[in-house]
């Protein structure tokens, strides 16, 4: 054997053992890169030195320890799971322990904090859309009972109209402008039993501020005061009354224009007349 | 829940295709490898033991022992792509793997005393297995500790310190006080014997 030969063989043999120096395991391995008798020379020396593992009394591990790592791999199931070589290309000597991952901000915390997020805010949405169509509902609701309400009114008048104008005891009354306001009439029916009656005007002017059209009735050249009332816009107006016994056969009806709180005898001007 | 019942599909396939004593070390490799987890359960019941007494031995300290040992389980777990059958059995790798770590680890420490009797005792106890593969590893144990007996005295003695106390070879000349040359000869051919050895009783060995 040469001692070329020879001195490889030291050298594979304390390399198989780790016994080698740095320099001496970098010097080594350029040699057997062009080597191949010595790469299987080198596999056959690490085997053999890897069978002196039995010269070691065996020892059973804690049962600890194998859940451990059992545990360990379950943990790192998602992630990769090549680690990541040190500079001198020896394996990083940092084991990660369940403790240490579940420490560790995940992805899926941040995730879950973002759905939380979403879900505040689409709560927080839902929530004003629902109260605002509430609102909206609400003043809906409102306007609709006002427009019962005034239906329920007007049902209302007109059914007492019609049983008015139906009641064989009813009186039609016309009444017509006078020189203030000639294009201006008027119709008051009434009950000449129950009193109850209806005027009914048109064309009047609208009211002044502070003031209101009055209907008196006349009997016997006297006076009798009844309620006020303003026209629309439009110069329509209406009035339910009740006419005084005295007044039910033979009264002649007038409005005037009066104070806004109405009078006890007419001051103003006569605006219709029966 | 679910790599759970993946790995036991994937022993499954393997204990299917072959009897557990015919799956080989490199088999267990591969299904680590591709995610088994059952496979790595199955390794580290096959040679926890015998890699616990290695590093027992080496770092000479039970509970460094239990990290060292988890550690090498989870680099086995984390690396297994880098396992090349070509370039040696899994076993060897395993073991490089324990001895790397364990070394590295009295390194770090630097409080184990070293001590040249202790490594001597290496083939003083016999094993525990139950179980085909633990008596397969009972009888390698036993061959193992008939070579090394039947080696001379300064070759065990050399090839024990190196392979349990880490030391190199100009350390062990300080250490038995004798000349690197001598040590390098004595490593060579002690090394060399238990080659020829291995492979005259058993081929499956080498």
């Amino acid at each position: 054997m040469d001692l070329t030969r020879e001195n490889h063989e030291e050298m594979l043999a304390a390399r198989a053992l780790g016994a080698l120096t740095d320099a001496e395991a970098s010097q080594l391995e350029t040699a057997m890169a062009s080597d191949a008798g010595l790469r299987a020379l080198a596999l056959e020396m690490d085997e053999a030195a890897a069978m002196l593992a039995y010269a070691a009394e065996p020892i059973p591990p804690p049962a600890a320890i194998r859940e451990r790592i059992l545990s360990s791999t379950r943990i790192r199931t998602a992630v990769p799971r090549r680690v990541e070589l040190a500079s001198d290309g020896t394996p990083e000597n940092v084991v990660a322990f369940p403790v240490r991952e579940a420490n560790r901000p995940s992805a899926w915390r941040n995730r879950i904090a973002a759905i939380a997020a979403v879900l505040v805010i689409g709560f927080a949405v839902i929530t004003f859309i629902q109260l605002r169509r509430a609102t909206d509902a609400a003043a809906d609701l409102l306007k609709s009972n006002q427009r019962v309400q005034e239906l329920e009114r007007e049902v209302t008048h007109q059914r007492e109209l019609r049983d008015l104008l139906a009641s064989p005891d009813s009186s039609l009354v016309a009444m017509n402008g006078t020189e203030v306001t000639p294009a201006a009439n008027a119709k008051i029916v009434y009950d000449r039993k129950t009193g109850q009656a209806l005027l009914v005007t048109d064309k009047l002017p609208v009211a002044p501020a502070g003031k209101a059209y009055q209907l008196w009735f006349i009997v016997d050249g006297k006076p009798i005061p009844s309620q006020v009332f303003k026209p629309g816009a439009d110069g329509r107006g209406e009035l339910r009354t009740q006419v005084p016994p005295e007044g039910r056969s033979n009264a002649i009806f007038a409005v005037t224009l009066e104070k806004e709180a109405g009078v006890l005898a007419p001051e103003g001007k006569i605006y219709l007349k029966s | 829940m679910l790599r759970t019942a993946r790995s036991l599909t994937l022993l499954n396939d393997i204990l299917v295709a072959a009897k557990p004593a015919e799956i080989t070390d490199a088999e267990l490799i591969h299904a680590i490898q591709r995610g088994d987890e059952g496979a790595l359960g199955a390794l580290y019941d096959r040679y926890g033991a015998i890699l616990f007494g290695l590093v027992v031995r080496i770092v000479n300290s039970r509970p460094e022992a239990e990290d060292v040992l988890q550690q090498v389980f989870m680099q086995v777990w984390n690396r297994a792509a880098d396992f090349d059958e070509t370039r040696g059995k899994a076993f060897s790798w395993l073991v490089t793997l324990a001895r790397s770590r364990s070394i590295d680890r009295i390194r770090s420490l630097g409080v184990r005393a070293r001590a040249v009797e202790t490594a001597n005792q290496a083939e003083a106890k016999v094993a525990f297995p139950t179980g085909e593969a633990a008596v397969l590893q009972a009888e390698r144990r036993e061959m193992i500790r008939g070579v090394l007996a039947e080696l001379p005295e300064d070759q065990r003695e050399v090839l024990l310190l190196a392979y349990f106390e880490g030391l190199t070879q100009v350390e062990i000349a300080e250490r038995l006080k004798t000349p690197l040359g001598t040590i390098k000869t004595r490593m060579r051919t002690g090394l060399t014997k238990l080659r020829e050895a291995l492979k005259g009783r058993n081929s499956e060995l080498l």
